[in-house]
């Protein structure tokens, strides 16, 4: 009795699962086709925007990253403050060694050096000093060529740079720029 | 007769010898007098932000310098408030040199950029302006400091002393004056002032703005000590008369109304003429505020009142008269 039920319940026909398969198979190959043909039409058509650009570009500058840079700029200008203190004249009678007072205001939070240069370009560079801590100055400074008779506005390049203590790697913060007569005798 | 003892005569002699030697050095000191003059040279205390790269906002989008103070319209801006301060004991005269360095596709241009124009350009100037209420107690307070930076207006009260910016330094002079610090080297009001980048930019350029354009500003500052100085008030004509001639209106008297600051006291007023083969002027004997004006000859002449105010500021103004 058993035999004829198991007989009596017919297995899926070998053709049923080979047209199952068949159309599975079709409906993923219209697929791969239609997937295929939408590439094929992007570049092909001249019409459409090739990728990564688009006809009506938006400015790459938008409102996120416009008030990320805002942010930026207003943090780094809490601690982007630097103090001078300086006499507006220098002397010197062989124009290469100056009188003068440049001091590293006590009140500056990090070590500075200077450049000096002779012009507004900053392109001749006369003077280059080591590091001078908060509180220290320069009375004299020794320029690399001397200058000519007569009075000059020079450009001094205050620089601040951050030591670690630790490890001793030096970084530098702020630079600031001001002007002073250097005066020369005739 | 007999002659004066030759003892007692030579002590009399030696006597009178020895008090005239006394006596020279208080002679000495009586006729002539030494000054020595000594140079002292003045510190300068001021401190400056650093400057460096601006942001390119070509559409003017706004943005938050705090959550209540906002900044829309600028195209080119440094974002946060960047403020100049003098400490120093006398008021200076602040100049400034500016020179950029062009980051990308970034060019300056002389001029604001026309409609037409398709590159990467960007007008770049930097600007100057009182820091009208910032002292030593507030100079610090990014809030205080946000609202008045947001509040400056579009243009500088004299745009003549706006920087262009280019590759190449430019300067002005004399752009604005630094009240000096108080006694104790503290900021007091009228002794700080905000400079900031400004311009304009290409809006829709033919390639895109991208986040890599840019420039950087370089600024050198000048600081020179001068005298603070400010308008006295109006002068006026008493009868409106500001023409003169040599027979009809040959004077007319003039009166300055004061208009000074709250506390300040000016003792004395001085007049004067910058052309007194035109007119002269003369200061009333009663009161320093008038005076009249005379005709001489044909010509212009500008008449200034001028006084030291108790704040150590000179104030000034001026009236022009036409003599035919």
């Amino acid at each position: 009795m058993d035999s004829s039920a198991e007989t009596k319940k017919t297995p899926v026909s070998s053709k049923k699962v080979i047209i199952i398969a068949a159309v599975i198979i079709a409906i993923l190959l219209i697929i791969v086709i239609a997937l295929l043909s939408r590439t094929l039409l992007t570049v092909e058509d001249e019409n459409v925007p090739k990728i990564g650009y688009a006809a009506d570009a938006k400015v790459m500058l938008d409102q996120d990253s416009l008030q990320a840079a805002v942010d930026e700029a207003l943090e780094n200008a809490k601690n982007g403050m630097v103090s001078l203190q300086y006499q507006n004249d220098a002397f010197s009678a062989d124009g290469q060694t100056f009188s003068c007072y440049i001091a590293n205001a006590p009140e500056n939070l990090y070590d500075m050096f200077l450049t000096i240069y002779a012009d507004a370009d900053l392109t001749d560079q006369i003077f280059l000093s080591e590091l001078v801590p908060p509180g220290s100055g320069f009375e004299e400074i020794t320029l690399e060529h001397a200058l000519d008779p007569g009075d000059h506005m020079v450009y001094v390049a205050v620089t601040q740079v951050e030591t670690d203590d630790e490890t001793g790697e030096q970084v530098m913060r702020n630079q600031v720029l001001h002007t002073i007569e250097f005066h020369v005798g005739k | 007769m007999k002659f004066m003892n030759l003892k007692r005569f030579a002590s009399t002699v030696m006597a009178g010898a020895m008090a005239l030697s006394l006596a020279a050095p208080a002679f000495a000191a009586g006729s002539s007098t030494n000054i020595t003059g000594t140079y002292r040279a003045i510190t300068l205390a001021v401190t400056v932000p650093t400057t460096g790269s601006a942001i390119i906002n070509p559409y003017g989008l706004p943005y938050e310098l705090s959550d209540s103070v906002n900044i829309s319209g600028q195209q080119i801006t440094t974002g946060a408030p960047l403020l100049i301060q003098n400490r120093s004991a006398v008021p200076l005269s602040v100049s400034a040199s500016a020179i950029g360095t062009v980051k990308g596709d970034f060019l300056f241009a002389a001029t604001a950029p026309a409609d037409s124009v398709t590159t990467k350009s960007g007008h770049v100037v930097v600007q100057m302006f009182a820091a009208a209420g910032v002292t030593e107690a507030n100079a610090t307070d990014t809030d205080i400091l946000n609202q008045k930076f947001a509040a400056l207006p579009e243009e500088s009260a004299d745009s003549s002393k706006d920087i262009v910016v280019g590759t190449a330094a430019a300067s002005q002079d004399d752009i604005l004056t630094l009240k000096a610090g108080n006694a104790n080297g503290e900021l007091v009001d009228g002794g700080a002032a905000f400079f900031r980048l400004s311009g304009s930019v290409v809006k829709k350029p033919t390639v895109a703005w991208a986040a890599t354009d840019g420039f950087t500003v370089k600024v050198a500052f000048t600081f020179e000590p001068t005298v603070m100085t400010a308008s006295a008030g109006t002068v006026d004509a008493d009868n409106s008369n500001v023409s003169l001639d040599s027979s009809v209106i040959t004077s007319e008297s003039v009166t300055l109304t004061p208009a000074l600051p709250s506390g300040v006291t000016v003792t004395d007023w001085a007049w004067s003429s910058d052309n007194t083969s035109a007119a002269t002027v003369e200061v009333s004997s009663s009161d320093s505020k008038k005076a009249t004006v005379t005709y001489v000859s044909s010509g212009s002449a500008t008449i200034t009142v001028t006084g030291t105010g108790s704040d150590g500021t000179v104030y000034s103004a001026t009236i022009d008269f036409t003599c035919t």
